[in-house]
């Protein structure tokens, strides 16, 4: 009960702070009529509620991630997905500058299922199925393939090297209503559905013979979890750039906070990834005061120090 | 059982044969200009460098900063592995070239008003400090190979992202930083290499001064004492070698992925495991791959350049992944798994 109030509290704290504070022109709840009114509409309100969305969808992925392979090392960013993703969305948007909403959401999914797809070919050579942990290194190598080629085409296209490279930084400031849309949709189709995986999630912890024993296919639940995580990576993806390493801490910190019940571990978890990127996205915003820093640079600083630690420590990464 | 190799001299005689073809070859390739081997010959007997512009301004200086990168890098990924005993171990691998690169970048978006060798040196402090906490975690008994690895790739991903943070922050020069940092080969002339060159000669006969005490590191700890030699000194001064080496790489080039992980790994597959063999045989086979990958990346596209670290990461990432799934079947055959 308590916990679930502070819970409330923060959530709206957070809110607030992000739409009111830290901000170069600041103004407070009670004028928000006539040209504030119309900042706080149509520029903080939807950044505001891109920072939650883009948080919790990447929460989410990340939790499908690691339950469906039971490494807590996993990730999307760290499996790949997310370079191969913004791989083909930097492509997309060199090619054809002005692209936006559904053929960027297209372009990024199917980077992401390319990215999957050649993740399952590398680690069947690899034989993952007997070395499990295996799977990181693919991933890894994945990964630096794919953004080698991301530098290529940025360095290539050398008009627009700039702004691709602040956008593969990842942040969500300059979002509009518009985009918002390309984010939700995926973000609560994908939300209902795992809400049915929540039970076999919670079997999948004890061993695939156990799994089969209550009825669940183990292969069929980590096909939908991967193909869910693969759709809300690339929404993200196509709307704030690829934000590293949200998938990897939140759900190890939910997991400290909720315990290990799916049943509350998963929509919890959801919503806390959705409050750790409004903060996230408030306190960056004090890096570099008045001007913008990309969220993008905090998770990926905060998230590979607490990777190292994570691969340091025993006993975590069973290998 | 074991398939039968090729002696030595004949080995070293191949490679160094496919060498000098393959740098014969990469003089006359390229988007720039076609040359016809008449005219190259004459560029190289004709006594001086300038008698042709693309040739000896444009090519030679890439070919001879192969030569030099190529067994720099080498012999650090020889000495990371045998240090820690980890076929996985080398200095890109491990993180020691990012945090390197992390500090080549501050020097050059930050530092750039001291002079231009404090970039080696900045380099060097970077790498030095990462190789000493692999090191330190590689000595400890209770992690895995792969375990290891993985910390590397964490350390790595850790500066990579402290890299965006400067780059972002300073986004005037944010193409040559970002050309610098995937490793290219662009734009050197031959007088900048003349120090680089004489000291990469330095590092990479320094090792073949102890080469015989090296194969000692095939052993464990507890064994090379009681061999009587000196095991923390060796140690620590093939440790500062390797950071040396691949510094020195880094400083020139900037990283330049996968080559000091694959060279020594089919040095070691192309002969038997003794390090007076393998050391020399991968300083040839890196610089091979280098003049490949350099010489691809001026001609797929003419006339746009890949640069070579591009090239080394797209083809070496699954090279390295074929190289894991080799181990594995030739663990399972010896029956260890």
């Amino acid at each position: 009960m308590i916990k679930g109030l502070v819970f409330v509290l923060l959530l709206v704290l957070g809110f607030y702070g992000d739409l009111f504070w830290a901000h170069p022109t600041s103004f407070g709840w009670s004028d928000l009529s006539g040209m504030e009114g119309e900042i706080f509409k149509q520029i903080r309100l939807p950044r505001a509620l891109v920072s939650f969305f883009a948080g919790a969808s990447m929460a989410l992925s990340g939790q499908l991630i690691q339950s469906s392979t039971r490494n807590p090392l996993s990730s999307p960013s760290i499996l790949g997905i997310n370079a191969s993703a913004s791989f083909f969305v930097c492509a997309y948007l060199v090619m054809d500058k002005q692209s936006k909403g559904i053929s960027l959401l297209g372009a990024s999914f199917f980077g992401s299922f390319l990215g999957g797809c050649l993740l399952f070919l590398m680690g069947h050579f690899v034989e993952v199925k007997k070395y499990p942990e295996r799977i990181i290194l693919v991933g890894v190598c994945l990964g630096i393939m794919m953004s080698s080629l991301t530098n290529l085409v940025v360095i290539l296209d050398e008009n627009n090297t700039q702004s691709l490279v602040y956008w593969l930084l990842g942040g969500v400031d300059g979002k509009t209503w518009a985009e918002i849309k390309w984010l939700v949709i995926p973000f609560v189709f994908c939300f209902s559905f795992s809400l049915f995986l929540i039970r076999p999630l919670d079997a999948l912890k004890l061993g695939d013979e156990m799994v089969l024993m209550l009825g669940y296919h183990p292969q069929k639940i980590r096909l939908f979890c991967l193909l869910l995580s693969l759709l809300l990576v690339s929404a993200v993806v196509a709307t704030c750039g690829p934000l590293a390493f949200l998938g990897l801490i939140v759900p190890h910190l939910a997991r400290k906070l909720f315990g290990e019940d799916m049943k509350k571990l998963l929509p919890l978890g959801t919503l806390f990834g959705g409050l750790f990127l409004i903060y996230a996205d408030w306190f960056s915003r004090y890096i570099q005061f008045p001007y913008e820093t990309p969220v993008g640079i905090l998770s990926g600083l905060l998230g590979g120090a607490y990777f190292l630690y994570l691969s340091i420590k025993e006993n975590v990464a069973n290998v | 059982m074991f398939k039968k190799r090729m002696s030595f001299k004949m080995t070293f005689i191949m490679v160094f044969c496919s060498l000098v073809l393959s740098t014969l070859l990469s003089l006359k390739s390229g988007g720039v200009g076609h040359f016809s081997w008449n005219e190259i010959y004459h560029f190289l007997f004709s006594g001086t460098l300038e008698s042709n512009f693309v040739l000896g301004e444009l090519r030679l200086p890439r070919i001879l900063l192969c030569w030099i990168i190529g067994p720099l890098l080498a012999t650090s990924g020889v000495l990371f592995q045998s240090l820690t005993k980890n076929p996985l171990g080398s200095p890109d691998i491990l993180g020691v070239n990012s945090a390197g690169s992390f500090m080549g970048i501050s020097f050059i978006l930050y530092f750039s008003f001291l002079p231009s060798w404090f970039l080696p040196l900045s380099v060097f402090m970077g790498g030095l400090f990462c190789g000493l906490v692999i090191y330190f975690l590689s000595t400890t008994k209770k992690i895995s190979s792969t375990r290891l690895a993985i910390i590397g790739v964490a350390i790595h991903i850790l500066f990579s992202s402290l890299i965006q943070l400067l780059i972002s922050l300073k986004s005037l020069e944010i193409q040559t930083a970002l050309t610098w940092l995937s490793g290219s080969f662009w734009g050197k002339g031959m007088e900048e290499l003349r120090w680089p060159f004489l000291l990469a000669i330095g590092f990479i006969l320094t090792p073949y001064f102890f080469i015989k005490k090296m194969n000692v590191l095939i052993f464990d700890d507890e064994t090379i004492v009681g061999l009587g030699e000196n095991l923390s000194s060796i140690k620590f001064l093939l440790l500062l070698l390797a950071v040396l080496c691949s510094s020195l790489a880094v400083s020139l080039t900037g990283p330049v992925g996968f080559v000091a992980l694959l060279a020594p790994q089919i040095a070691r597959n192309l002969t038997d495991n003794n390090i007076q063999k393998i050391l020399p045989l991968a300083s040839l086979i890196s610089v091979l791959l280098l003049l490949w990958a350099d010489g691809l990346g001026r001609s797929l596209f003419p006339p746009l350049e890949i640069p070579v670290g591009v090239v080394t990461c797209f083809l070496g990432a699954p090279f390295f992944l074929f190289i894991l799934m080799r181990k594995n079947r030739l663990e399972k055959r010896r029956g260890l798994v």
